[in-house]
């Protein structure tokens, strides 16, 4: 399959080409209105907006590109068409496929004549390794491979982007780079495809850290084994979830965050953004994604939550603060729709926050606003966390039924809003500066529901007498 | 092929074909419940063609009705008094077990605005109010450059640089940020709409719009008055829209 | 600043004196000679030292980077020395070997065509190059590639780094004249010079450029001397 897509890229790059008439005139007219404002007016990614954002702005005038298909340095056309087409995951550049044709073609060689001396040499095209589809023995290589490598000095063990040479990467601008966290792929710069993955680890990533493997690996066909693995740590696309199921249990739920109870839960994926409402605003968090299982017995109700963090931190109270995360709830179920402000109330509405944070463990807050937190006095709430290659994995828990208007009682078949915020101490988050979310849906099961098996039989006698009524019924009047 | 003839086998022919091209010649695939509704009136009319006269409604039941009482058809009968209520079991189990889904967010995309807000410390009129940099034409594309630097380092995290809605925040908020490339957005709203909600942001809705689910910040804390109307004017520069003018004797809303 | 002073007027005196010696003679035709390069520094040494938190049983638990290191009387080390006008110098290939989570040598010297870069440290390091005459490189060179051979066919000082250890730092310089690296005792030997007059250049990582014209004996060792100022 993929193969032919090669296959057909390489015919349309062979047959079309001279069909795409590049203006690099009508390039600049398109760049001015919708590429400036973050690459800057000269291509030096030093546009109005450039300081914001991370990673930075491409720099086209040193000419050096991250995603290519090349052995050199000088990327193919369709390379470039690519990226404004499908833009780069994972960072600022959004995908242009809402632009004419024309106008990517345009841009590709509007874009070109700001590093003139690069696109004299002529692209020289990789030649991937025949491709080795994904198999249990192959993976097993890759992951052979993986080790012998040592993709973990930059990716971690687990590949999470928490290997022990994180903190010194920079790219050749001198801005810090964090390497790609393999279990997400759909943060992939350069696309989630398998071949995509196969040309990064083949060639390399231009400008930043990441070395090609191509000669580097044992036999050529291992670039393959090494895609397949990577595809193998985790899912295509985050698959957001809207709503939290508690599943209702009737035994007591474990403490321990690692036990087996929890892996039988579906994990609900939510994704974070940043805080940019109050200061300081937080354009670029560090943690997109919580994934969220719970349970509920008739005494008490336990979350169990994980998301990726490159590194444990307690803080110093300068450059760094004590990692934490928080889930947040209406002290009492409001009457309709209506509910406190998202941002962690305001001063008329508050809101009852169960957070944990590194070091002081699990805590139950009033919240008044995000700089004004109360902790509530004599709650039962409690947690355990644990920390392992680069993600947090963690149990709250608290009786259901709660004392005093400050903390929410949990009602079975109830939907309940939730919001979730999440702090990076470690890339210096604290206070305002976090990820959050706006309200979504917690609801608990009802206890060991026997509906799904009553109802259906009923049902079904009850067609059964109705058409056996309607049948004598009319043999009756036929036989009159 | 004279069983075509029959009036049952082409109400059951229209009805199949009805639901074949509602659920397949339809791209984006409708949901369910419009399937539903649909099916539900061209069965109604199905059923006033086949009685619209009494040869023709007798020969519609007539099938049925042998299906019934005449002997010779007692097995395909007894399976469907067996396999109907089978089915319709098996209906209401998916109905049981199916797991529920989030309860849908009902909320007034565009509620009426405020006649008045308090900007600052001063009232501020948005009903009949217009944009003052329009007064000065040769000026606009200055404007229009300051609300782009204004737009790129503020509101493309959720707005996106195509100002559709699609920035890399978006799909972590609910409601989704506003699509400006849409037709149905600030092309049918007053320029001074747009002030009020890029002024008062979220919090400042009313709550027939949730405004404690809006993620979109209050701008007046941020912003100065000169600066939003220059955002405004880079929103309809940049998607090539035309706000809606004031009518005569209108005061606010849609 | 007296010592300057004596410096300088020595150079002048041995340079006044090599052109009046030499100056009437035509350029070395037959047989070159010697240039002894003496390359001084007056500022003290400069070392970063920092703590190593990865590979320790490589690379130990403490690791330096030495930007300016200064031996014994003021000489200054890891200078490069060349006559970068000579031609037909004899090829010299180039050789880095990864030894202990440090490029070794630290400054090396080649002339346009291969470099060799050894891994003997039994774990990952990537050859991460910041060249733009010659094309830029970022291999990976696993433990098990214990050998690498790259091209440099173009006249350039080239920066090695390797990600995975950020405080490893070396230089290559592709000469195609004859060149050299100074010593612990910042003195370089640049052998077979064509006589005549000849441009001697000194480079230094952080110090920077310098260049003089010698006069060069065939047959004869001429000495000079140079002072890197602190940037």
């Amino acid at each position: 399959m993929a193969g032919i897509r090669i296959a057909a890229a390489l015919l349309l790059l062979a047959g079309a080409a001279p069909a795409w008439a590049q203006d690099a005139n009508a390039g600049k007219a398109v760049y001015e209105r919708k590429c400036l404002l973050c690459h800057g007016e000269k291509g030096d990614g030093k546009g109005p907006s450039a300081e914001l954002l991370l990673p930075k702005p491409r720099d086209f005038t040193r000419g050096l590109y991250k995603i290519r298909s090349t052995v050199n340095k000088t990327p193919t056309d369709q390379d470039l068409f690519r990226i404004i087409t499908e833009g780069m995951p994972g960072t600022s550049m959004p995908a242009w496929a809402v632009l004419p044709e024309k106008d990517r073609h345009n841009l590709v060689a509007y874009i070109k004549s700001f590093a003139p001396e690069v696109f004299k040499e002529a692209p020289k095209k990789l030649e991937l390794p025949k491709e080795v589809s994904s198999s249990e023995a192959s993976i097993k290589r890759g992951k052979e491979m993986f080790d012998a490598i040592e993709c973990h000095k930059c990716h971690g063990t687990e590949g999470r982007g928490d290997g022990p040479s994180r903190p010194e990467l920079k790219d050749e601008w001198g801005h810090p780079v964090a390497p790609a966290n393999l279990t997400k792929r759909w943060t992939f710069r350069g696309g989630r495809a398998r071949t995509e993955i196969a040309t990064r680890l083949a060639n390399g990533v231009l400008g930043t850290p990441m070395p090609a493997f191509l000669e580097a690996v044992e036999k050529p066909e291992d670039i393959w084994h090494l895609t397949n693995y990577i595809v193998s740590l985790g899912p295509d696309s985050p698959q957001p979830a809207t709503l939290v199921t508690v599943s209702a249990v009737r035994d007591a739920i474990p403490d321990d965050p690692g036990a087996d109870f929890w892996k039988k839960i579906t994990p609900s994926n939510i994704l974070l953004e940043g805080q940019v409402i109050v200061d300081p605003r937080n354009f670029n968090p560090a943690i997109d994604l919580v994934s969220v299982r719970a349970a509920h017995n008739d005494k008490e109700i336990a979350f169990h939550l994980t998301w990726d963090d490159p590194a444990e931190s307690k803080g110093d109270g300068k450059a760094t603060f004590p990692d934490a995360i928080a889930l947040q709830f209406a002290p009492q179920q409001p009457p309709g729709t209506e509910r406190p402000y998202f941002l962690m109330g305001d001063a008329t509405d508050g809101v009852y926050l169960l957070r944990w944070e590194q070091g002081k463990g699990v805590t139950e807050v009033s919240a008044h606003g995000p700089t004004k937190l109360a902790p509530i006095p004599g709650g039962e709430a409690a947690g355990k966390a644990v920390f392992k290659n680069g993600q947090y994995a963690l149990v709250m828990k608290r009786p259901l039924a709660a004392a005093g208007a400050e903390r929410p009682t949990f009602r079975p078949g109830v939907f309940t809003p939730v919001a979730f915020q999440a702090w990076d101490g470690g890339a210096g988050e604290t206070g305002p500066k976090m990820s959050l979310t706006s309200w979504y849906y917690l609801r608990l099961e009802e206890p060991q529901s026997n509906r799904k098996f009553v109802i259906p039989p009923v049902v079904a006698l009850l067609t059964f007498a109705v058409l056996g009524m309607i049948v004598r019924a009319a043999r009756s009047r036929a036989i009159q | 092929m004279s069983f075509l003839r029959s009036r049952f086998v082409q109400a059951v022919l229209v009805l199949v074909l009805a639901f074949v091209i509602l659920r397949f010649g339809i791209r984006p695939p409708a949901p369910w419940s419009v399937l539903t509704l649909y099916m539900a009136i061209i069965f109604m009319a199905v059923l006033i063609f086949v009685s619209s006269d009494r040869d023709s409604w007798r020969d519609f039941i007539s099938p049925i009705w042998s299906t019934l009482v005449r002997p010779e058809r007692r097995v395909l009968r007894t399976v469907l008094v067996i396999v109907l209520p089978l089915l319709m079991g098996y209906y209401a189990y998916t109905q049981a077990a199916a797991r529920p889904q989030a309860p849908p967010e009902l909320r007034a995309v565009h509620p009426a605005p405020p006649a008045s807000i308090q900007l600052k410390g001063k009232e501020f009129n948005i009903s009949g109010a217009e944009n003052p940099l329009r007064k000065d034409a040769a000026r606009l594309k200055e404007h229009a450059a300051k609300g782009g630097e204004i737009y790129i380092r503020n509101c493309v995290y959720c707005h996106g640089d195509n100002l559709d809605g699609k920035g890399h925040f978006a799909p972590g908020f609910n409601p989704p940020p506003a699509n400006f490339q849409d037709p149905g957005t600030i092309a049918m709203l007053q320029e001074a709409y747009l002030f009020w909600r890029i002024a008062k942001g979220g919090p400042g809705l009313p709550k027939e719009s949730t405004p404690w689910n809006s993620v979109m910040p209050a701008w007046e804390d941020r912003l100065s008055e000169e600066q939003i109307w220059q955002v405004i004017i880079y929103l309809y520069e940049a998607t090539g829209q035309q706000p809606r003018r004031w009518e005569a004797g209108e005061h606010g809303g849609h | 600043m007296r010592k300057t002073f004596v410096a300088l007027t020595a150079m002048a005196l041995v340079g006044s004196a090599a052109m009046f010696v030499a100056g009437p003679r035509l350029a070395g035709a037959q047989g070159g000679g010697t240039v002894e390069v003496d390359v001084k520094y007056n500022g003290a040494p400069v070392v970063e030292k920092l703590k190593v938190n990865k590979d320790t049983e490589k690379c130990g638990t403490e690791t330096a980077i030495e930007k300016v290191v200064v031996g014994s009387n003021k000489g200054l080390a890891n200078a490069v020395v060349s006559a970068p006008n000579t031609k037909g110098a004899k090829p010299v290939k180039g050789m880095v070997d990864q030894h202990g989570c440090k490029f070794v040598p630290h400054v090396s010297v080649m002339t346009p065509g291969e470099l060799e870069l050894k891994n003997s440290d039994d774990i990952l390091h990537n050859i991460h190059t910041y060249s733009t005459a010659n094309p830029a490189i970022n291999k990976a060179q696993p433990k098990f590639k214990k050998v690498m051979t790259e091209k440099f066919e173009k006249p350039e000082i080239i920066k090695l780094t390797c990600d995975v250890h950020s405080w490893m730092q070396g230089w290559v310089a592709v000469v195609p004249g004859i060149a050299a690296v100074t010593d612990g005792n910042g003195v370089a030997k640049l052998e077979n010079v064509p006589a005549g007059k000849q441009k001697i250049e000194v480079w230094h990582e952080t110090l920077g450029k310098q260049d003089k014209d010698v006069d060069v004996k065939a047959g004869q060792t001429t000495k000079v001397t140079f002072e890197m100022k602190g940037k």
